[in-house]
């Protein structure tokens, strides 16, 4: 019997198995292969899924990308990602505010701990430093806030999760649904470890995709 | 002779200052079901509240008599209002707004709204719907860039308000019903007239979200709080600040102005966690001073200005829901 002919995913996915193909920080294979895929076909990209504002977002957050201060406690973390619209077009001014708790969980109303106000650059970029949040006793999951606005785009709120949170016991397909907040799979993010075992950090990717206004 | 003068310094100090009334347990309501989401009436006669087994139950209040349960037939509905002549109002994580009459356990309106707050933020913000004081007009607050005003009991959508694109998370009408004040969830307030939905006035001096919010009795002034731990009294006709008494300890979740007006009640939010106990404050509206703080056995779930000037306060036990007159 003649076997059916590979997908194109499954055509890449052998390649970079094989090492034919490999992908480059700080996009995960899956985003690459989704993007390939697009590509091919013309087609246009979903927007990033809505998540609720919650109810501790601060105005004024300091233009900084480095959110973690040198000793702060917790796993050390990047995220990072690109800002496009569903046209894949990169959104070289989009402002992207993020705020989290602290590794205990607990956010700081006080002042600006943990809160920046970050601009993409030329070709969409964006990144920050900061440390793997904890879990605030209101909410189930670990996450992160965003606030993304650029002239021409619909302002888009959402939030970050992680796929290491202990919630989803390693398998967030099934269990992201535990916090009823999370509105979609796509918000629950693969978490990269990297460095040595004394100085160990954590790598998020989280692409933003805008829908025009 | 110096401890003489000690003594009547302490008993004319103690006679000068003003010494809140006991705080007394004046109802204990009986229930089955653990409390998710609890409210009282603005006017302190009924309290109602969405509970585990996907019911609502509503008491009337002094006397703690339970009038109805209404099934939400399967939806986690949590409350949103109780109007004082016993309506209710409650939505679901869906965006579904569900209201009823007040002697009615069927429906009276529903409405679908692209995304309400979801029910396990009732508890720091109680104050996403507004009734008018006339009962003709409902203001929904909602986590989009519009606001709603609807007629009850028709639930016929009147007019929208543009909110900023995270929403709303506090609504107020003034007492003559003229203005609606709206906390945005990125910590601008803006007061709004209430006929023609046009824009009247803003302030900016809070810089995160307002979770109580209401208008002085003659309705001049505003009064915001939330994220920031403060209070802002702000002019309704300007938006100018006039005052503002804090840094609080903790995060405010509610706000209330007396029925005379004279006094102004507080509900904290602990930032470490809604399940934490909190203190319940009221102020001299008039100078901004404390006259009575209470640190609850439990979380307040709810509370309200009686119709006889007594600022009541709800806490739960696995069974029971406790009424204290706090001043």
């Amino acid at each position: 019997m003649p076997k059916p002919p590979l997908t194109r995913r499954d055509m890449l996915l052998k390649c970079a198995a094989l090492g034919s193909l490999s992908v480059a920080s700080p996009f995960s294979l899956a985003d690459a292969l989704d993007a390939w895929e697009r590509n091919a076909e013309n087609k246009s990209l979903p927007p990033t899924p809505w998540c609720g504002i919650g109810p501790f977002y601060k105005r004024h957050a300091p233009h900084a990308g480095r959110l973690r201060a040198p000793g702060d406690p917790g796993l050390p973390l990047v995220v990072s990602g690109q800002v496009v619209g569903t046209d894949a077009t990169a959104i070289a001014d989009a402002t992207i505010e993020v705020w989290q708790t602290d590794h205990l969980g607990h956010y700081d109303v006080d002042g600006y701990r943990y809160r920046a106000t970050l601009a993409a650059n030329s070709s969409g970029e964006y990144s920050f430093d900061s440390v793997m949040p904890g879990h605030y006793p209101g909410r189930i999951c670990q996450h992160i806030h965003y606030l993304v606005a650029a002239p021409g785009y619909k302002t888009l709120i959402t939030q970050l999760y992680f796929a290491t949170d202990p919630v989803f016991e390693g398998d967030p397909d099934k269990n992201y649904t535990r916090d009823y907040v999370i509105t979609s799979r796509e918000l629950v993010r693969s978490v990269t470890l990297t460095g040595d075992p004394k100085d160990i950090h954590a790598a998020v990717s989280f692409p933003l995709v805008l829908d025009r206004l | 002779m110096r401890m003489l003068v000690v003594t009547v310094l302490l008993v004319l100090s103690l006679a000068d200052a003003q010494i809140p009334p006991p705080i007394v347990e004046i109802a204990t309501l009986s229930t089955t079901s653990e409390v998710h989401d609890l409210l009282l009436a603005r006017n302190g006669k009924f309290v109602a509240a969405s509970c585990e087994d996907q019911q609502i139950r509503q008491w009337s209040l002094p006397q703690g008599r339970l009038l109805r349960t209404i099934d939400t037939h399967g939806r986690n509905a949590g409350l949103v209002l109780v109007s004082d002549d016993g309506r209710l109002l409650a939505a679901d994580r869906d965006g579904t707004v569900m209201a009823w009459d007040a002697t009615d356990a069927n429906a009276a309106f529903q409405i679908k709204l692209p995304r309400y707050r979801a029910a396990a933020f009732f508890r720091t913000s109680p104050n996403t719907a507004a009734l008018s004081h006339s009962g003709d007009y409902l203001a929904l607050s909602a986590l989009t860039d519009t606001m709603q005003v609807v007629e009850w009991p028709s639930g016929r959508s009147l007019y929208t308000l543009k909110s900023p694109p995270g929403g709303t998370s506090a609504v107020a009408f003034s007492r003559d019903d003229s203005r609606i004040a709206v906390g945005g969830t990125d910590g601008i307030l803006r007061i709004y007239d209430s006929s023609s939905g046009k824009l009247v006035a803003q302030n900016e001096d809070l810089l995160g979200e307002s979770f109580g919010i209401d208008f002085s009795a003659d309705g001049r002034e505003v009064v915001a709080g939330g994220a920031d731990k403060a209070v802002i009294f702000v002019d309704a006709a300007t938006g100018k600040l006039m005052r503002r008494i804090g840094p609080l300890a903790d995060v405010v979740a509610y706000l209330s102005i007396s029925p005379d007006g004279k006094h102004l009640s507080a509900k904290l939010l602990h930032e470490k966690g809604s399940a934490l106990p909190a203190p319940v404050l009221v102020w001299d509206t008039a100078s901004g001073k404390k006259v009575a703080e209470w640190i609850p056995p439990g979380v307040a779930l709810g509370a309200t200005w009686s119709q006889d000037g007594h600022w009541l306060v709800i806490t739960s036990t696995p069974t029971a829901l406790h009424v204290w007159r706090v001043y």
